[in-house]
């Protein structure tokens, strides 16, 4: 099992994102690996919370600890 | 090997029926067997009263899939915003319409306009017999 894989399961087995339609479908995405659909989907959130992509990547990366 | 006592098995002496003391308590078997059902949570509404829609931000939209009501506070609009699988936000608008009571308008019928046109006929008969009758006594 790779790195990406454990992620999702770790991320899946969450209750909060396994009760969460709305997470299961970007899940969904990513599973696809879809990165276009992802892409866009990120895009519009970005937009949505009214923040850059690159300040959206700086917050993740301080999330994750990258 | 029988088991003489069994906690469960109810008395049958005296050729009754085991409730021979008191047949007012003994519980039906239906009452016991039921099991507590569990009733179902009213869902809750989430959301907030707002000044104004700008002060709705990303952050107060649930993103468990269910909607956000947000009333304005005078009661002018109330909006719902519920995250869609886009990543966007969809917004309506709901704005209250008052009740305005109905206006007891009667409706005019053929036969009221009948009607109305017989009594001016007898009334104008009898007025013009009237008349008649006083230039014959004068």
């Amino acid at each position: 099992m790779n790195l990406e894989q454990w992620a999702l399961n770790l991320i899946s087995q969450n209750p909060n994102i396994a009760n969460n339609p709305r997470a299961q479908e970007y899940i969904k995405i990513i599973q696809n690996g879809d990165s276009k659909k992802g892409e866009e989907i990120a895009n519009n959130l970005c937009q949505t919370y009214g923040m850059s992509k690159e300040d959206a990547i700086a917050n993740a990366k301080k999330f994750f600890g990258v | 090997m029988n088991n003489c006592y069994d906690p469960n098995q109810q008395w049958q002496g005296f050729g009754g029926n085991g409730n021979y003391l008191n047949t007012n308590t003994s519980v039906p078997n239906t009452f016991r067997q039921q099991m507590p059902q569990p009733q179902p949570q009213p869902q809750a509404i989430r959301g907030r009263f707002v000044e104004n829609p700008q002060s709705i931000t990303p952050q107060d939209v649930p993103m468990d899939g269910s909607i956000g009501v947000y009333p304005i506070k005078d009661c002018s609009a109330v909006y719902l915003k519920a995250w869609q699988q886009d990543g966007t936000i969809k917004t309506v608008k709901y704005i209250p319409e008052e009740s305005v009571p109905e206006l007891k308008r009667k409706v005019t019928t053929l036969e009221d306009l009948e009607e109305r046109v017989k009594k001016l006929e007898t009334s104008a008969r009898k007025s013009s017999k009237k008349k008649e009758d006083t230039e014959d006594e004068s």
